[in-house]
């Protein structure tokens, strides 16, 4: 296996008081080592939970049903089923924050607010590497440096709260990568931060990513930081992969009508007249899913008695990209 | 942070100030004074008074002054340790009191810890193991915990220790101990005999904080912040104490001296229930009698003890959480 | 949702996307109050004891065989009597019924002795026709719901001088009951006049009546009420007792409700419908009773339940000291009070049933309380 991580037909399943249904359905994707990918949907389209589940954070309430992910480390080749891991036990213990780190959506609540940075971030630093208190102290420090936090030896030592929220991210950053992490899983990390800052966490990101060359899965519905940043790009709809490809197919050679809508749904710089097109009706509720494709309730191509009934084949478009839709069967 | 502690040093000082104007008003409540009852008492006793006689003593009690410097007379004396006369028991008020305060602290300190060394695994294990059987069988006996009055349960404990064992569970000596002075075998003795008490007053307070923590917990456990911990690799248990748990004993501290509060409202009637030798009977056979001199003095040593139960835990509470802390540092 | 994981979020949407019929969005907010209120299994099951509990109220005459102060002084000190379906032979009663007793003196101790007497069987009846009373103090009647014939039926047993503890039992229900109950009032009363001054007036009375709240949410309270009931004259009537008694135990509620009021008026000042009203030229009672009170009514409503409990406590902690309800009226704690020592507990441990109703109405109250709180806010999840 040359690629880091392989999820293939990744079910998940929920279990509430009105009964057990799927949030994720036959998921596949791969990444090599090094590249970015980007998982892109409206909010509940399931790609959270997808990259909880690669670190199995998933709460209680949902349960990995089928389908592997696969994990080869960098330093002994060795491949883990993670989906076969218990979400418990020791093994996936061994590779968070170790081997695969994630940043979160919300900077302003992913520490607690009781620590400081530098305990928070040595915590992790002590767990994985064979340290004393004392070093750990100075690779944080070191780490707060390198992500940009201003006089980084008495940053070590405040409260989250005395961090602004951009400056939590970096935190949060440096967090993600002390213990050099060979993946990097970003959920939405730049979603509750203003615009400008934003684009600071993003080139941070790539400039760490070529320093540490890690892979990354990147989170967001912001296809404007997609085309920025992925190599390639998965586009999630109700729990499942419609369309995948390189950037290139995906924002040059869209074929499902849903990546259609959301590219139309883009605001883009320097096209005043065009006018945005919001995609009609919401993301279905997981209790009233349709039938057949499940985006077809939404879809401006729906074709009665195909759409409505039958879900549709992956169809291969050309080299890597592929599409989940009844025109192309 | 200097600044918070001094404005909540400032504003315990006013609220014993409150208190104590709260316990002369009770004792100057009952119709009657001290002169009235004195010669009542006496007059039942067939020795007749007359009214310049009362007149005189009243006089030389300074009854029929204002009631304001009889106030200012009966704190200034308070504050220099004298709480007034007991015609109950003839004695000063700080004597009777002096002798069984000990015991109605040991007895408050002890329920506390029982309280809390119980409560909070109990519901830290019932977060944890939200809906397992055990978690069930804790909230039901919360509630019922909740739900029976001490002195029910003081009766009920009282009642299975004479039948089922043939022991008398109240008292907090044996009857070889009761008179005997303080040594090592009493203390033991004593310790022995506290249980019982302590189960009964803590009881209610376990069955609240060991709900409180398990809400708190069930709040926090699955805040953004113990999920990025634990995608840091830390290890489950660790992880629970290190940010739920020790998130979720800042609503547990604050609620300390309130905790306090209830041991203190609770304490005299198991007591009585129980016949313990300490202030508690003393209290309510003094309201009973309205001596209100001791009344009153037990009322003030009460609300201060829960004052003072109140400021040890905002300052516990500023210690712990670094975001009150670092507000009064600005 | 905001501070929870993206997985976490998804459950939430789940539940969001749930099948919402028509009628969810035409529901009247009480509606969704009692729907979600229902989903509670305990909180209807302390309901349904509390529908109980309001019928002893309402007619303890008709449910108790006999009345609160009558003795049956040849069964005094006696045990609850069985009610069997079998006899001593094996053989099976439709009508059950209950045996007689021969009671005698223990020549060595002088304890009075009941003894069970197998050979006499006296069958319960429905309807007897027994002591007379007033129902509803308006129609004037002698039928009890149940009681036997030629005999007496005691089955909570009797105390030292031979009252029924059952029927003392149900009256004392009415009383500690309504204590609560005109207690909870008393405080809705105080801590919406109260709140409602501090939260709509604002200023120098908001200071004062807020701090005087502090002041008593921090001194123990129990000490005091003992204390202010001990003052109590001692020449008062039962009646006069009684209402001092719940004016007395009202105190304990009516803060935490006066806070309530205060921080939600506060709130609410600033919303439009209510500089609507205002500048409408509605008078300010108006205002709060028309347009900001209706808003947060099932908040109180659910404080209320939640303070009901503690004032039923109090009184029976009051009533058990000898500082509360006393002779002849009978309370839970009145009751109770006669098996305060050991020695009449081990003799009779059967005087501690009323605290076992005290229980049970406490926990009904909590396990409502807890539904209550919930449906609320019948729009959070």
């Amino acid at each position: 296996m040359d690629n880091i991580l392989e999820v293939s037909d990744l079910e998940i399943m929920l279990s509430a008081d009105q009964g057990t249904v799927d949030v994720i359905q036959s998921v596949s994707f791969k990444l090599a080592p090094g590249k970015t990918l980007a998982l892109v949907g409206e909010s509940g389209c399931g790609k959270s939970v997808t990259a909880a589940s690669i670190l199995r954070l998933l709460p209680r309430e949902l349960e990995i049903t089928r389908g592997s992910i696969l994990f080869r480390s960098p330093d002994s080749g060795e491949v883990t089923d993670i989906a076969k891991l218990a979400p418990r036990g020791s093994a996936i213990r061994d590779l968070r924050g170790n081997d695969i780190a994630m940043i979160f959506q919300e900077p302003m609540s992913s520490f607690s607010p009781l620590y400081t940075i530098g305990n928070q971030i040595g915590e992790v630093v002590q767990l994985h590497r064979k340290v004393s208190k004392k070093e750990a102290r100075d690779i944080t420090a070191g780490l707060l440096d390198k992500v940009g936090i201003p006089d980084a030896w008495a940053a070590v030592d405040r409260y989250p709260h005395e961090y602004s929220g951009g400056m939590r991210q970096r935190a949060m950053i440096a967090k993600a990568l002390s213990c050099d992490p060979a993946l990097l899983i970003a959920d939405e990390p730049t979603t509750a931060l203003d615009v400008t800052i934003q684009a600071q966490i993003v080139e941070l990101m790539q400039e760490l990513q070529q320093e540490f060359h890690m892979a990354i899965i990147f989170i967001t519905h912001d296809l404007g930081v997609v085309a920025q940043v992925a190599d390639e790009v998965c586009i999630m709809y109700a729990g499942r992969v419609v369309e995948r490809g390189q950037v290139r197919d995906i924002f040059h050679e869209a074929r499902h009508p849903y990546t259609r809508d959301l590219l139309h749904a883009m605001p883009r710089l320097g096209n005043l007249e065009e006018e945005l097109v919001a995609i009609e009706g919401n993301v279905p509720g997981l209790f009233d899913m349709p039938t057949g494709c499940r985006f077809h309730p939404r879809c401006a191509a729906f074709m009665a008695d195909t759409c409505n009934v039958r879900t549709p084949d992956l169809t291969q478009v050309s080299g890597s990209h592929i599409v989940e839709c009844h025109l192309y069967d | 942070m200097l600044r918070l502690i001094g404005e909540r040093l400032i504003s315990t000082v006013i609220l014993m100030a409150a208190v104590s104007v709260v316990a002369f008003i009770l004792i100057q409540l009952p119709p009657g004074d001290f002169a009235d009852s004195y010669a009542n008492k006496k007059a039942q006793g067939g020795v007749v008074i007359t009214l310049e006689e009362v007149d005189e003593m009243r006089n030389k009690l300074g009854l029929d002054r204002p009631l304001y410097i009889q106030y200012f007379d009966w704190i200034g004396g308070v504050l220099g340790g004298d709480f007034g006369f007991s015609w109950e028991f003839h004695r000063p008020v700080s004597d009777v009191i002096g002798e069984r305060l000990g015991l109605t602290l040991a007895l408050a300190f002890s329920t506390l810890i029982f309280t809390y060394l119980l409560a909070l695994p109990i519901g830290i294990y019932s977060a944890v193991r939200q809906y397992s059987i055990g978690d069930h069988v804790m909230t039901l006996l919360g509630y019922i915990g909740l739900a029976t009055p001490n002195f029910m349960l003081a009766l009920i404990l009282l009642y299975v220790g004479s039948e089922l064992f043939g022991l008398s569970a109240g008292g907090l000596f044996s009857p070889e101990y009761a008179e005997a002075e303080w040594s090592l075998a009493r203390f033991g003795d004593m310790l022995a005999h506290l249980w019982v008490p302590v189960v009964v007053l803590g009881t209610a307070g376990t069955a609240f904080q060991m709900r409180t923590m398990r809400a708190t917990l069930l709040d926090e456990i699955n805040k953004m912040y113990v999920i990025a911990a634990r995608a840091g690799g830390i290890s489950e248990f660790k992880l629970l104490m290190k940010y739920p748990v020790r998130m979720a004993l800042n609503p547990i501290v604050s609620t300390l001296g309130w905790e306090l509060t209830n041991i203190i409202s609770g304490a005299p009637i198991v007591a009585l229930v129980l016949s313990l030798p300490d202030t508690g009977p003393l209290f309510l056979q003094a309201l009973l009698n309205q001596d209100m001199y001791l009344a009153g003095a037990m009322i003030l040593i009460y609300c201060v003890l829960v004052v003072i139960g109140t400021l040890v835990s905002d300052l516990l509470l500023l210690w712990l959480d670094p975001r009150i802390r670092l507000e009064g540092a600005r | 949702m905001s501070r929870t994981t993206g997985a976490a979020g998804v459950v939430g949407a789940a539940a969001k996307g749930s099948p919402r019929t028509r009628s969810y969005e035409v529901a009247t907010h009480w509606q969704l109050m009692w729907w979600k209120f229902r989903r509670h299994h305990m909180a209807i099951v302390g309901l349904s004891v509390l529908g109980i509990f309001l019928v002893i109220s309402l007619v303890p005459e008709f449910l108790a065989p006999y009345r609160a102060h009558t003795r049956d002084l040849r069964y005094a000190q006696g045990p609850p009597m069985g009610i069997h379906f079998f006899d001593s032979t094996g053989t099976f009663h439709a009508r059950p019924f209950v045996y007689g007793w021969k009671s005698e003196r223990d020549p060595v101790t002088l304890r009075r002795i009941t003894t069970v007497d197998e050979s006499k069987l006296y069958p319960m009846q429905w309807f007897v026709k027994a002591e007379p009373y007033k129902l509803f103090k308006l129609f004037d009647t002698d039928i009890h719901l149940f009681g036997v014939e030629g005999s007496k039926v005691h089955l909570f047993g009797t105390d030292q001088i031979g009252r029924d503890v059952f029927s003392r039992t149900i009256y004392a229900t009415r009383t500690s009951l309504s204590i609560g109950f005109i207690g909870v009032m008393i405080a809705f009363v105080l801590g919406l006049t109260f709140g409602g001054i501090s939260g709509y007036v604002g200023g120098m009375m908001d200071l004062v009546v807020m701090r005087v709240v502090e002041f008593i949410r921090s001194i123990p309270t129990l000490p005091l009420w003992l204390a202010l009931a001990a003052a109590l004259p001692r020449d008062w009537s039962a009646t006069q007792v009684y209402i001092a008694v719940t004016v007395i135990l009202a105190m304990i509620g009516w803060t935490h409700l006066a806070r309530r009021v205060r921080g939600k008026l506060l709130a609410l000042r600033e919303e439009d419908f209510v500089l609507a009203a205002r500048l409408s030229g509605c008078s300010h009672v108006r205002i709060i009773g028309r347009h900001m009170l209706p808003s947060f009514m099932s908040y109180l409503i659910v404080d209320l339940t939640i303070s009901f409990p503690y004032i039923i406590l109090a009184e029976t902690a009051l009533s058990f000291l000898g500082l509360g309800m006393r002779e002849p009226a009978v309370s839970w704690g009145v009751l109770l009070f006669s098996a305060q020592n050991v020695r009449s507990l081990v003799l009779m441990p059967w005087l501690l049933i009323p605290g076992l109703f005290v229980i049970v109405a406490v926990l009904a109250f909590n396990f409502v309380g807890d539904g209550a709180r919930d449906a609320a806010d019948p729009y959070a999840k």
